[in-house]
């Protein structure tokens, strides 16, 4: 496969994303069990939030 | 005769309550006692429940509960004393400031560095959140039904970082009825705050003093804020809070959270009390020359009796000792008294009732009303009808109309799907998917021109580009979803609506409350699951929680949208409304099999407030669409975005990680040939609509998006419109996703969230069957 300076620096692109998206995720799942990601809104976020409920 | 029995717009006067345990206890908190004057004011559409005026409130009962309480006709109600205007000046006692108790500067001081802890306790939507909102600065929603918040919230006030204040949900009292109010006296009791912020709505200060009184006796400092002042005075109605202050022996501040008034006095106020440890003045409500005094004597007695045990137990013994005049077996047993002991207390109780002529709950929530009674005549002049009632008043005649309500409610729903499906949704999603071609376009060509390598050139197109692309056009559609149901929500038009349903409701086993998580739930299962613990009842709550995954969530949406456009789309109107009453319909059959299977007996007893209507605010209504954006962008750049590069990576490799030819070769199609002849049956046997299935079990917006990448773009040539609508029956019924049954798991237990997954895949299935048998016969 020929792999040229572009390709390279969009597979790093990609990676990057896909681990800062992990990252999001892992964090905001260790914060409460059962979040959806939808908590910022919610009138029910502190029952999957208590220690970050301000 | 029983209150069952009072016609429309007749007042009476109640005699005795009938029932028992908690319900009765809730009639007595709630101000139903004996002596009070109550006012029909009308039936709900089909006839029941019924909405009645007291202590200058609106409450709904079920005509069974009704019949529970004995009344006596009176010719005339009496009305509110709106004059009163000759006042005199009373002396301002200063609680809560500094040189009153004690010297400015001294006083018993906390130590220092001990952060100061307030408890936000009041009623039932009085506005304690908008109030936490203001002192914490912090953005909770904060809704127009009762049991908003159903968990505690903490912050700092503003200015103040060594403070921790928590909003707890409305309580009507410490004799908790449903598991959100345990929250609240599990807090106040057990975590025993510095101080206690008590929020009272003005417009209703009789039966939200009720509460105070009880907060009273806890001995734990304390400050009134008296909430929606600019409301009271502008419908001419005034406090004297001198007076108020003297009679209730704690700060009262006068208050308007919505309108950023009186704040600063009360956190002063506050921090002042809590700092200083300076408890409330009086304790002691009841009167010696009132009624013989029955009460006075028996509560005094019972205070000496338990001292020691109250010590013990870590007990304001003023609270314990009416607890334990009320029969309290939590508080009872906290105690831990002896036999001995708990013969005397019955003795000295029974002696009370018979003094007194009432039995021991009655009394005391009597003694009460009586003290609050007193003190509103003697401080508070009552304004004339407000604005917001007569508004109210007006808008129920259509809303809760005999025959106006039904149709009324069907129209705003509809109006609420069309607006959204049809016109201002549907028009910024063309826009926004116009803009997301022309991106792709845009990256499909610059890339080609710089010329990267395939592989990964549709990894950005097939695979990124077309799912997350997919699934952001839905955007505006499910924000205007949002819009209109928090619309509803904070007007007031959802209490109506469980007031309404609520005789219907119980034909499947529900009450009136149901609805409430019931209509959460087409935003969202999630917030849906949290909103049954304002449910009374651990067997409604529970069926309640079973019934919420059939009702359509917005994340559905892009499915039902992406199917209908691409295979019904002159039908689209038709077909979308018929799903979300085919989820209903489902949903009610199965509320049928819960009832007579897991979940026999009643549901629980219909008692409710119903707030005056109120415009929502624009700014909670901008901020909670911004919010539901903000977390629709973060799902579809974080979770989407991983699924789509996963299914892209399992469909365009082979086990040997080599690119394949042909996608049936790839490990994708080789893992789901598990999945497929059990989906056959359905209509749904095609490997690549199983693994859309399965990733819809991450986030359901997933299905849409895998589809896209799994078909190329084209659905249309790969599937039949039969095939379609089995599979749009199937994703409308399958299980919910892994954030619902988390939080059902939460609430519910392991076991049952198990069962839900199992059991909703089940269903669907056999719909999805169905509606491929059916098809392929009328094919023929």
């Amino acid at each position: 496969m020929n792999m040229q300076w572009i390709d390279i620096l969009l597979i790093i692109l990609i990676a990057s994303s896909v681990v800062a998206a992990l990252i999001f995720i892992i964090k905001q799942r260790r914060n409460g069990k059962g979040c959806c990601g939808g908590c910022s809104g919610c009138a029910y976020r502190s029952t999957c939030h208590k220690k970050d409920t301000k | 005769m029983t209150l069952k029995e009072v016609k429309i717009g007749d007042s009476a006067r109640i005699t005795q309550i009938g029932g028992e345990g908690a319900l009765r206890q809730h009639f007595l908190d709630m101000g139903i006692i004996p002596g009070t004057e109550i006012t029909v004011s009308k039936l709900a559409p089909m006839g029941d429940p019924m909405e009645l005026t007291l202590h200058g409130y609106e409450l709904t009962l079920r005509l069974a509960d009704a019949e529970l309480i004995q009344v006596e006709a009176i010719a005339e109600k009496k009305t509110a004393d709106t004059k009163k205007s000759e006042k005199k000046r009373s002396h301002h006692p200063g609680l809560g400031e500094g040189g009153k108790f004690h010297p400015k500067g001294s006083g018993t001081p906390l130590p220092a560095g001990t952060i100061m802890t307030f408890a936000l306790v009041g009623n039932q939507n009085s506005g304690k959140t908008t109030l936490f909102n203001r002192l914490t600065g912090s953005k909770q929603h904060v809704g127009n039904f009762p049991g908003v918040t159903v968990d505690r919230k903490d912050g700092a006030i503003k200015g103040h970082p060594d403070t921790l204040i928590t909003d707890l949900p409305g309580i009507y009292s410490m004799s908790p009825y449903t598991s959100e109010e345990i929250v609240s006296r599990n807090f106040v009791l057990n975590e025993k705050p510095h101080a206690i912020i008590n929020i009272v709505d003005a417009n209703n200060i009789e039966r939200n003093l009720y509460l105070t009184m009880q907060l009273l006796e806890l001995n734990i400092p304390m400050v009134v804020a008296v909430n929606m002042m600019d409301e009271l005075t502008s419908n001419g109605g005034s406090i004297d809070f001198n007076e108020m202050e003297m009679k209730l022996g704690v700060p009262v501040v006068p208050i308007s959270a919505a309108k950023n008034e009186g704040i600063e006095e009360l956190i002063e106020h506050a921090i002042h009390v809590a700092y200083y440890r300076e408890p409330p003045v009086i304790k002691d409500f009841c009167e010696k020359s009132e009624n013989g005094g029955a009460v006075h004597r028996c509560l005094h007695g019972i205070c000496h009796l338990i001292e020691d045990h109250a010590e013990q137990a870590g007990l304001p013994i003023r609270f314990a000792a009416s607890k334990v005049a009320e029969g309290d077996e939590l508080i009872i047993s906290q105690l831990g008294l002896d036999e001995n002991e708990k013969d005397l207390m019955e003795h000295v109780v029974c002696q009370m009732e018979k003094e007194r002529g009432l039995d021991k709950s009655a009394a005391i929530a009597d003694m009460r009303f009586r003290f609050i009674q007193k003190l509103c005549d003697e401080t508070v002049i009552k304004p004339k009808e407000s604005k917001e009632h007569i508004r109210s008043r007006q808008i129920d005649k259509i809303l809760t109309g005999k025959y106006t309500a039904i149709p009324a409610f069907i129209g705003i729903m509809a109006l609420v799907f069309w607006l959204t499906f049809n016109v201002i949704g549907a028009w910024f999603q063309g826009l926004l998917e116009e803009g997301i071609n022309y991106i792709t376009e845009v990256v499909d060509a610059s890339l080609t021109r710089a010329n990267v390598n395939d592989a990964i050139h549709s990894l950005i197109i097939d695979g990124i580009f077309t799912g997350v692309g997919s699934v952001l056009s839905f955007l505006p559609i499910i924000v205007t979803l949002f819009l209109f149901l928090s619309l509803l929500e904070d007007s007031g038009y959802i209490a109506r609506v469980a007031f309404v349903m609520d005789k219907l409701l119980r034909k499947i086993g529900l009450s009136g409350r149901s609805i409430v998580p019931l209509l959460i739930g087409f935003g969202c299962t999630v917030p849906a699951v949290m909103a049954t613990r304002t449910l009374p009842s651990e067997r409604d709550r529970k069926m309640t929680i079973l019934l919420t995954p059939f009702m359509s969530c917005t994340a559905k949406l892009p499915i039902y949208a992406f199917f209908i456009s691409a295979f019904f789309p002159r039908q689209g109107g038709l077909i979308m409304t018929g799903l979300y009453v085919l989820g209903i319909i489902v949903g009610i059959i199965a509320a049928i099999v819960y009832r007579n299977t897991l979940f026999r007996g009643e549901p629980v007893p219909f008692v409710m407030e119903l707030p005056n209507y109120r415009m929502p605010g624009i700014r909670n209504t901008a901020q909670l669409l911004w919010e539901k954006a903000k977390d629709f962008l973060q799902r579809a750049f974080t979770v989407i975005l991983i699924a789509t590069i996963a299914i892209w990576f399992l469909q365009s490799f082979d086990l040997h990680l080599a690119l394949v030819e042909n996608e049936s070769d790839s490990i994708l199609a080789s893992i789901s040939q598990i999945l497929a002849p059990l989906m056959k049956p359905a209509g749904l046997g095609d490997w690549r609509i199983c693994v859309s299935l399965v990733s819809g079990f991450i986030a359901k917006e997933s299905v849409v998006s895998t589809m896209k990448i799994l078909f190329g773009g084209d659905v249309t040539a790969f599937m039949s419109p039969l095939t379609a609508a089995s599979l749009l029956v199937f994703s409308l019924l399958y299980t919910p996703c892994v954030a619902a049954i988390a939080s059902i798991r939460r609430e519910y237990g392991k076991k049952w969230a198990l069962i839900v997954v199992v059991w909703q895949c089940v269903i669907a299935w056999v719909a999805a069957a169905a509606v491929h048998l059916i098809g392929i016969l009328i094919g023929k």
